[in-house]
């Protein structure tokens, strides 16, 4: 199996073993959200804990905690529209040159925590020339399945993940699903909007 | 000397190769170049005001020929799978030919007049660059 592969087998058992047994597991009101736009009431991050690219374990909800973030699915190992998606997210780093970092952030957070390490998740920053305020993590193996729960709605069936951008306030509470692939400037201006 | 020799006899046996071929086979091979980026495409997601850039938008990021069906995240691009009458999206049976093709590449419009997927860059792309890429297609493989 090539390492692009978008629909590797083990990450797809683990999914499903993980994200079937923590669907059931959710409040209702999750999974009758619209497919994009404002998620009301807001929903809070899973409590996760993820590997940074600088090797650093960290709560989900502690790196999201006072500041406005997009978030994106994503593995290094994609080649199909991975680069599109850190391709948009190196567009809009540069429509946001003063807020980056203090007050709004971006991340790339991957679903294939077996084979991102930190070592691929710094590749992956330095390839789309990510500057501070942008960061990148894998959750831990065993917690797929609560962030694809959470995201679940947008999972595009010809991939395992989903191309839309999630705006989490600084409550770190999901506040936005906006469609796939969306325009750089429409995820600063959310995000400019909820900072 | 003889080194002399040997880089003047590959340059004239490369020119005397590269006039041998037709004009369909230089385009299938511009065309090859296009589909791996190795030549650059220009496209877009619609909507964005912004090409994407090359890296991003090579055809065979999603549509890798030598990749099992299941393991590509485009559609099959076999010269059998655009020819063949079939039903493509939910629509009617339609078959592709160089100016669908084209169309479809510019537009995001299929031949039985569907629109493709949004992560489908739009191209802009000329009429020689397109025909390239459909005569690359049309080569047999496996």
């Amino acid at each position: 199996m090539r390492r692009g592969d978008c629909s590797a087998p083990r990450r797809r058992l683990l999914k499903a073993v993980l994200g079937g047994a923590l669907l059931s597991a959710l409040p209702r009101p999750v999974l009758s959200h619209a497919d994009f736009g404002p998620v009301a009431p807001a929903i809070a991050v899973p409590s996760l804990t993820c590997m940074l690219s600088d090797g650093r374990t960290a709560a989900l909800v502690e790196l999201l905690t006072g500041r406005t973030t997009a978030l994106q699915l994503m593995f290094t190992g994609c080649s199909a529209v991975c680069p599109m998606q850190g391709a948009l997210f190196a567009r809009l780093q540069g429509m946001l040159t003063e807020q980056l970092a203090r007050n709004i952030q971006l991340l790339s957070l991957s679903v294939d925590p077996l084979n991102d390490d930190p070592k691929a998740l710094s590749a992956w920053l330095k390839r789309f020339n990510a500057r501070p305020g942008w960061i990148a993590a894998s959750p831990a193996p065993g917690a797929v399945g609560k962030v694809t729960a959470l995201f679940r709605r947008g999972v595009n069936a010809a991939d395992d993940h989903s191309t839309q951008v999630y705006l989490i306030n600084r409550g770190a509470r999901l506040v936005w699903r906006t469609s796939d692939l969306p325009a750089p400037r429409e995820i600063a201006d959310l995000l400019l909007q909820f900072a | 000397m003889a080194a002399k020799w040997s880089i003047g006899f590959a340059a004239l046996w490369l020119s005397v190769a590269a006039a041998a071929q037709t004009p369909a086979e230089w385009s299938a091979r511009r065309g090859e170049q296009l589909f791996a980026g190795q030549e650059p495409l220009k496209g877009a997601i619609v909507g964005h005001d912004d090409a994407l850039p090359a890296y991003a938008s090579k055809c065979v990021n999603c549509h890798d020929l030598a990749a099992r069906e299941k393991a590509n995240y485009g559609s099959k691009l076999t010269q059998a799978a655009l020819l063949e009458a079939a039903p493509r999206r939910g629509g009617p049976p339609s078959r592709y030919e160089a100016g669908s093709f084209c169309r479809l590449l510019r537009t995001g419009i299929d031949p039985a007049h569907i629109l493709i997927l949004r992560a489908m860059p739009r191209y802009e792309i000329d009429d020689a660059q397109c025909l390239a890429i459909w005569n690359y297609l049309m080569l047999p493989r496996e």
